[in-house]
C-alpha cells in the first residue's frame, strides 16, 4: 500500500468518473419528482439510452454523435412512459416496473438483432476526457476534479443551472406546484399535464445521457444486456435523499461513486473487500441514508398521484 | 415518510378498480393485446410468423416436457406474486421479491452446508430455512417503517441489490468448494433435493407446493380474521386504527410473511432446478413476480393463471430461441407489455368512469 | 341598473357514474350584486360553480358572458374571461408563500406585477387585507387562507368572483369581515356569487339569491323581496320548525369519565387542549360546538384513546365503562369501504374472535347477525354482502352508527354525525343519538352545526381555541348565547379587520 497524492488523486478521479452516470440519472429524477412523477422506470430509461448511444456509435463512428443519440433515445423512451403515467394516469410503480421489465427485453433485443459486430474502434478521446487548463494542472483536485470527460462538466453545470431554476424562476415554480398541489395549479389556470410530461421528458433525456455515458464512455462502447444493474433504482435514492436538492444531489452522487470505486482502487488504498461486496457497497449506504432520514423528509405533496381535474381531495 | 405514501392511496383507488368484474376483462384485454404485439414484433424482425406461433405453442404445452417447462418456470414468479400481493393488500408496497427470493435460496443451502448430509431432514429444514431467510428479508423494512417511518418502497428495492451482491459474494468467496472454479455452491444430495416427479421431465415438488400455498393464501385472506384485518389495514388504515388495533403488528406479520413466501421462490428454485446456490440463477423472477401480482389484480387465484402465462412464455421463447434463432429476450418484453397495457388501460378508466366522489354521498 | 354578466343557459350535468347532478339550470349573475347561491347538500352548487369555472363541462345547455356563448374547458379558459373562483377546499400550495400563490395565477403582462414584494403588498392592500406577501400560506390561520385564496381570484381582472361555502370554517364575526371584503369588491363593479346553506347570512349580506334543490332552480329574486321562511322552504320543500327538540328532557345518571385539568400541547395545524374540565355521565347528550379547528378533533382523539393527555388527567369511573365511535370522515375511518356492509358492521366482534368456526370466518352467521342489524337501523342495501362503497352516504352512516351502538358502549362520541347526509338521514341520525341517550348511552356529539346540537342536547358546550369558553343549557341554548362563545379568548390575527367583539 502506497497510499501517496497520486493514489488518493487516481481513486477520487476513478470516483468522479463512476458517479456520472448516477448523478445525471439523479439529477433527472429529482426534476419529475418535484413536478409529481415518480419515475421507478429510470432504470429502464438508463438502459434505453445505453443501447441507443451503442446503435449511433455503430452507425456514425462518432461518440459525441453516439452520446447525443442516447440522449435522444432516453427522451423518446421516456415520452412512452409518460404517455402512461402523466397522460393516461397509469399508476406510476406498476407502470414503471413493468416499464424496466420491457426495457430489459427490448434493449437485449437490440443487441442481438442490430449490434452484432464489434464497436468501432475509433478514438473515444474526446468524449472521455477534457483537461480544463490551469486547472487540471492542481495537485490532487486538478486530476481528481478537472481532467474528466466534457460530460461530467455538462452534470455540474446542469446541477447548478436546476439549482437556479428552482429557485429564482417562473419555471421551477410551475413545476414545484405541479409537484405540491397539482389541483391548485390547475385551479390557477396553468396546464398541469404539460408540465409534468414536460419533466418527464426532460428526465428522459438525462437518464438517457447517462446510460449512453455508461455505455460509450465507461464500457468503451460496448453495450452488455442489463449493464445498468440497479443504478437506476440507485439514482432514485438519491435523488430522494438528497431532499430533491440538485447541489446536494451532486455531492451524494460523487460520494456513492467514490464507494464504487473502491472496488477498483481499494487495493491501492489498503482495502481489501470483496469485489460484490463492494458493490454492495452504494446500496447499503443508502439505505443507511434513507433510514436516518427517516421521516424528516417532505416530498412534494401530490408525488406519485395522477392527476384528475375534479376529483376528490 | 408519510407524503411519500400518497402512491398507496393511488394504489386503493387502483385496488378498488382491480376488484370489479370488468377487471378480468380489462385485464385479458392486457394479455390478448401484448400478444398480438408480440407477433407483430417477431414479424418486424423477420422471422416467420407461422412457424413461430407454432414452435412457441409446442414449447410452451407441446408434451409433458414442455408443460413441466411452463409449470416449473410459473413456480417462483407465482409464489414471488403471492408474496407481494400480501404485503400489498395490507397497505405496504413490497418491491423486495427479488431479494427476499435470493436470501430463500441462500437459506434453502444453509442446513447442507452447516450439518451436511443429513438423509430426509435435509429437504424440510431446507424449506423452513429458505422460508426464515426469506422472512427475516421482509422484516428488515417493517421495522425500519415502524421504528424511522422509512418508507418501504426505497428500502425494499434497494434490499434486493444488497441480497444479490450478497449471494454473488457467498459463491465466489465463502460458499464456493476449495478447488473449484465456477461461482457456485457445493451441489446438494439427491436426498435433500425435489426429485423430478416425472422421469425426462423437471416438474418438482415445488411446484405442487406453490399451487398449494396459492389456495392457503386465498383461505387466509378471504376466510381468517387475519385476512380481514389485513385487507382493512391496506384500505383504509384510519379505521384500523380507530378501532384500537395495531397497526404495527400488521406491519411487521405481512411482511414477514410475504417475505416468506418470497423466500420460497428462491428455496423451491434451489431444491427444485439448480440443485445448489449459483449466481445470477434469477434474472429478474422478483420483478416478474411483481408484475404478475399487479396482473392478477392482487388476487391468489389470479396470480397462479397470470404466472402460467408467464411460464408459458418463457418456455415459449426458449423453443423460439432453440428452433428458430429468436432471442429469448422476446419473454422479457411480452412480460411487461401486459402491465403497461394494463396500466395505462386502469388508468384511462380512472379518468373515464370514476365517480366523482362529492361530499354529498 | 345590474347588467346580467354571466349566464347558465339551461344547463344539465350528469356525470359518468350516472347521478344526475343539474337538471335544466339557468342562473344570471349581475355586475353590482352579491348573488347567494341556496341549497341543501347534495342540491348542486359546487356543481354549478365547477362548470362556471371550467372544473367540468356541462351534458347539456351552455355558458353565456355579455350574451356570448363560451366554452370552459378548463379552469384557465375561466380565468382568460375573467373569473375568480374561491373553493371550498382551498387550493393553495401550502409550502410556498403568499406572493408565489398569487403569481401562479398571474397571467401574461400581470406576471411583472407580482414579482416583487412591495407590488404584492400594494395588490392586497387594495381590498383592504393585512398581510405579508413572504408568509407561507401554510402556516398562517384558516381564515388568512381564505383571504389569500379570495386574493388569489382576483389577481387577473376579474369580473366574477364566485365563493364555495366561504362561511363554514368561519366564525360569526369573521362570516361578517368576509362579506366586508366582498362588498369592496361588488362595489368595483364585480359580480360575486356566494355558496352556502346559511339562510341568516343571506339575508344580512347578499342581494340577489337563487335556490337549488335537486338539480333543479326552486326560486329566484331579490332578497329585499323575501324573507327567511320563505328561503328555508324553497330550500328544503316544506316548512321546518327549526326548533323541534328531539328527545325529552333527561336526568343524567351516574358519572362515567371526567377529565380534569387536559392539556395537549400545540403544534402546527393544530391549537392543542388546555386545561379542559368535562364530566361526562350515563344519559345525557353532551353537545360540543364550535368551528371547524378549535380543538374538536385534539378532543376526539382524546376520548378516543388515539392520544394521551400532555398533562392533567382523564378518568373512568369504573373498570367497564367503554368508549364507542362515529368519526368524521366516514369513509376513511369510520368504515372500510370495499369491505362488505356485514364486515363493517361486526368488524370488533370478529376482531374479539366472535363467528368463527374451526379457526376460519363464519360467513353465514356474520350474515344472520348482519341481517338482523340491518332491519334494526333500516339500512338500504342489497344484501349485507355489498361493499359499503357502494351504499349511499346516509346509509353509510347508518352502518357506522348500528356498530357504534351495537358495542353497548357507556359512551358514544360522535364528530360531525350528520355532515353530508340530506335532511332525512340527519333526523334518523339524531333520533337514534337521542333515543340511545334515554336507554343510559352518555352521547357526546361534537359539530359545527349549532342549529343540530340545539335540537338534540342537554347542554352544550363551546370551544374555541383548544378551550371550553362556555357552558350553556336548557333555554340558554340558542345561537345567540353560542355565538359569542365561539370567538371569546380568540387573539386578533388581522388588525385591520377584526371587529371589536372578542
Amino acid at each position: 500500500m502506497d497510499l501517496n497524492s497520486v493514489t488518493i488523486a487516481l481513486f477520487l478521479a476513478a470516483g468522479v468518473r463512476m458517479s456520472v452516470p448516477v448523478l445525471l440519472a439523479a439529477l433527472g429524477e429529482l426534476v419529475s419528482e418535484r413536478a409529481g412523477v415518480f419515475t421507478i422506470g429510470l432504470e429502464g430509461l438508463m438502459l434505453f439510452g445505453a443501447v441507443a448511444s451503442a446503435v449511433g456509435l455503430a452507425m456514425t463512428g462518432s461518440p459525441v454523435a453516439a452520446l447525443a443519440i442516447g440522449m435522444l433515445g432516453g427522451t423518446l423512451a421516456a415520452a412512452v412512459l409518460a404517455l402512461g403515467t402523466v397522460l393516461a394516469r397509469a399508476n406510476q410503480i406498476v407502470m414503471g416496473i413493468g416499464f424496466n421489465l420491457l426495457a430489459m427485453g427490448v434493449t437485449s433485443l437490440i443487441r442481438q438483432m442490430v449490434l452484432v459486430d464489434t464497436p468501432p474502434t475509433g478514438s473515444l478521446r474526446a468524449v472521455t476526457m477534457m483537461k480544463l487548463p490551469w486547472l487540471s494542472d492542481l495537485p490532487v483536485v486538478g486530476r481528481a476534479l478537472f481532467s474528466q470527460s466534457p460530460v461530467f462538466y455538462v452534470a455540474v453545470l446542469l446541477a447548478v443551472a436546476l439549482w437556479l431554476m428552482f429557485r429564482f424562476t417562473r419555471s421551477g415554480l410551475l413545476l414545484r406546484a405541479a409537484g405540491e398541489n397539482a389541483s391548485a395549479l390547475d385551479a390557477a389556470g396553468q396546464p398541469v399535464l404539460g408540465l409534468r410530461f414536460g419533466a418527464a421528458l426532460f428526465t428522459g433525456m438525462l437518464a438517457g445521457l447517462g446510460g449512453a455515458y455508461l455505455c460509450i464512455i465507461a464500457s468503451g462502447g460496448t453495450f452488455i444486456d442489463d449493464m445498468t444493474s440497479g443504478r437506476g433504482y440507485l439514482a432514485i435514492a438519491i435523488a430522494i435523499f438528497a431532499r430533491w436538492m440538485p447541489l446536494r444531489t451532486l455531492l451524494v452522487a460523487i460520494a456513492l461513486g467514490l464507494l464504487e470505486a473502491l472496488q477498483f482502487q481499494g487495493q491501492y488504498l489498503g482495502i481489501q473487500i470483496a469485489t460484490p461486496l463492494l458493490m454492495a457497497t452504494p446500496f447499503v449506504v443508502a439505505l443507511v441514508a434513507w433510514i436516518v432520514m427517516g421521516r424528516a423528509g417532505a416530498a412534494p405533496g401530490d408525488l406519485g398521484k395522477p392527476f384528475l381535474r375534479g376529483a376528490a381531495h | 415518510m408519510p407524503e411519500l405514501t400518497s402512491h398507496t392511496a393511488a394504489l386503493r383507488r387502483l385496488l378498488a378498480k382491480l376488484s370489479l368484474p370488468l377487471s378480468l376483462r380489462v385485464t385479458l384485454g392486457a394479455f390478448a393485446g401484448s400478444l398480438i404485439l408480440g407477433v407483430a414484433l417477431i414479424a418486424l424482425l423477420g422471422f416467420p410468423v407461422l412457424s413461430a406461433m407454432r414452435v412457441a405453442g409446442e414449447g410452451a404445452f407441446g408434451d409433458a416436457r414442455a408443460v413441466a417447462d411452463t409449470l416449473v418456470f410459473m413456480t417462483p414468479r407465482l409464489l414471488v406474486a403471492l408474496g407481494a400481493l400480501i404485503a400489498i393488500r395490507g397497505g405496504l408496497f413490497n418491491l423486495g421479491g427479488e431479494g427476499q427470493l435470493q436470501m430463500g435460496a441462500i437459506g434453502a443451502i444453509l442446513p447442507f452446508l452447516a450439518f451436511g448430509n443429513i438423509g430426509p431432514l435435509l429437504m424440510p429444514l431446507a424449506i423452513v430455512s429458505g422460508a426464515l431467510c426469506g422472512a427475516l428479508w421482509g422484516l428488515i423494512p417493517a421495522v425500519l417503517k415502524l421504528w424511522r417511518g422509512a418508507d418501504e418502497i426505497i428500502v425494499t428495492l434497494l434490499m434486493n441489490f444488497v441480497a444479490i451482491y450478497f449471494v454473488k459474494y457467498l459463491v465466489q468467496g465463502p460458499m464456493r468448494p476449495v478447488g473449484s472454479t465456477f461461482n457456485m455452491s457445493a451441489q446438494l444430495p439427491r436426498e435433500g433435493i425435489f426429485v423430478p416427479l416425472i422421469d425426462g421431465t423437471r416438474l418438482h415438488l415445488g411446484v405442487i407446493l406453490a399451487v398449494v400455498i396459492a389456495s392457503a393464501v386465498w383461505v387466509l385472506l378471504q376466510h381468517t380474521a387475519f385476512g380481514l384485518k389485513l385487507r382493512a389495514s391496506g384500505q383504509s388504515p384510519g379505521f384500523v386504527r380507530l378501532q384500537g388495533q395495531s397497526a404495527g403488528r400488521m406491519v411487521l406479520s405481512s411482511m414477514a410473511l410475504s417475505g416468506a413466501i418470497g423466500g420460497l421462490a428462491g428455496t423451491f428454485e434451489v431444491l427444485g432446478v439448480q440443485y445448489r446456490l449459483i449466481d445470477g440463477f434469477s434474472s429478474g423472477l422478483g420483478f416478474e413476480g411483481l408484475a404478475v401480482a399487479f396482473l392478477a389484480g392482487l388476487e391468489p387465484f389470479g396470480a397462479v393463471i397470470v404466472s402460467l402465462y408467464f411460464g408459458a412464455i418463457n418456455s415459449a421463447a426458449l423453443s423460439l430461441q432453440s428452433s428458430l434463432s429468436i432471442p429469448a429476450a422476446l419473454a422479457d418484453v411480452l412480460s411487461g407489455l401486459p402491465i403497461l397495457l394494463l396500466a395505462v388501460i386502469s388508468g384511462v378508466m380512472l379518468t373515464k368512469g370514476k365517480p366523482v366522489w362529492t361530499s354529498t354521498r | 341598473m345590474p347588467v346580467p354578466i354571466i349566464q347558465l343557459d339551461h344547463v344539465s350535468k350528469r356525470y359518468p357514474n350516472g347521478f344526475l347532478a343539474l337538471d335544466n339550470v339557468s342562473l344570471a349573475l349581475h355586475t353590482g350584486e352579491i348573488h347567494a347561491l341556496l341549497g341543501e347538500n347534495g342540491a348542486g352548487k359546487s356543481t354549478l360553480l365547477n362548470i362556471l369555472y371550467g372544473v367540468h363541462e356541462p351534458s347539456e345547455g351552455g355558458v353565456l358572458i355579455e350574451g356570448r356563448e363560451v366554452v370552459h374547458r378548463r379552469p384557465a379558459d375561466a380565468i382568460a374571461n375573467g373569473i375568480g373562483m374561491v373553493h371550498q377546499h382551498f387550493k393553495l400550495v401550502m409550502p410556498f408563500t403568499v406572493s408565489e400563490n398569487l403569481a401562479l395565477v398571474a397571467k401574461g403582462a400581470r406576471r411583472s406585477a407580482f414579482r416583487r414584494h412591495a407590488d404584492v403588498r400594494a395588490f392586497i392592500e387594495r381590498f383592504g387585507v393585512d398581510l405579508d406577501p413572504a408568509a407561507v400560506v401554510g402556516q398562517l390561520p384558516l381564515a388568512l387562507q381564505q383571504r389569500v385564496e379570495i386574493l388569489k381570484a382576483l389577481v387577473n381582472e376579474t369580473r366574477v368572483l364566485l365563493l364555495d361555502e366561504p362561511s363554514t370554517i368561519l366564525t360569526p364575526a369573521e362570516i361578517d369581515n368576509l362579506y366586508a371584503t366582498l362588498r369592496r369588491v361588488r362595489d368595483q363593479g364585480t359580480a360575486v356569487a356566494v355558496v352556502t346553506h346559511n339562510v341568516d347570512e343571506v339575508l344580512a349580506n347578499t342581494d340577489r339569491y337563487t335556490v337549488l334543490k335537486r338539480g333543479r332552480t326552486n326560486g329566484t329574486g331579490l332578497i329585499a323581496d323575501t324573507d327567511s321562511a320563505q328561503l328555508v322552504e324553497r330550500i328544503v320543500g316544506h316548512a321546518v320548525s327549526n326548533a323541534a327538540r328531539i328527545g325529552a328532557e333527561r336526568t343524567p345518571g351516574a358519572e362515567c369519565l371526567a377529565l380534569r385539568e387536559v392539556s395537549l400541547r400545540p403544534s402546527s395545524g393544530s391549537p392543542g387542549l388546555h386545561q379542559i374540565d368535562l364530566t361526562l355521565s350515563a344519559g345525557e347528550v353532551v353537545g360540543v360546538a364550535g368551528v371547524e379547528g378549535n380543538g374538536q378533533t385534539e378532543l376526539f382523539d382524546l376520548l378516543a384513546g388515539q392520544r394521551q393527555p400532555d398533562s392533567g388527567s382523564l378518568r373512568f369511573n369504573t373498570e367497564e365503562i367503554s368508549v364507542a365511535l362515529v368519526p368524521q370522515d366516514r369513509h376513511h375511518e369510520g368504515l372500510s369501504l370495499d369491505l362488505s356492509v356485514a364486515q363493517n358492521l361486526l368488524y370488533p366482534r370478529i376482531m374479539l374472535g366472535e363467528f368463527r368456526h374451526g379457526g376460519l370466518l363464519d360467513h353465514g352467521a356474520i350474515g344472520e347477525q348482519a341481517k338482523v342489524m340491518i332491519e334494526l337501523s333500516d339500512i338500504r342495501t342489497q344484501s349485507h354482502a355489498t361493499p359499503a362503497r357502494s351504499l349511499s352516504g346516509g346509509n353509510q352512516q347508518k352502518i357506522v352508527l348500528a356498530r357504534a351502538l351495537d358495542q353497548a358502549a357507556s359512551v358514544v362520541v360522535v364528530y360531525q354525525p350528520t355532515r353530508g347526509l340530506d335532511v332525512a338521514a340527519a333526523e334518523a341520525v339524531l333520533t337514534r343519538l337521542a333515543h340511545a341517550a334515554d336507554n343510559g348511552t352518555c352521547v357526546v356529539v361534537i359539530s359545527s352545526n349549532i342549529e343540530e346540537l340545539i335540537r338534540v342536547s342537554d347542554r352544550i358546550l363551546v370551544v374555541n381555541g383548544g378551550r371550553v369558553t362556555g357552558e350553556v343549557n336548557g333555554a340558554d341554548m340558542s345561537l345567540k348565547a353560542i355565538g359569542p362563545l365561539m370567538t371569546l379568548g380568540r387573539q386578533p390575527h388581522s388588525r385591520v379587520l377584526e371587529t371589536a367583539d372578542a
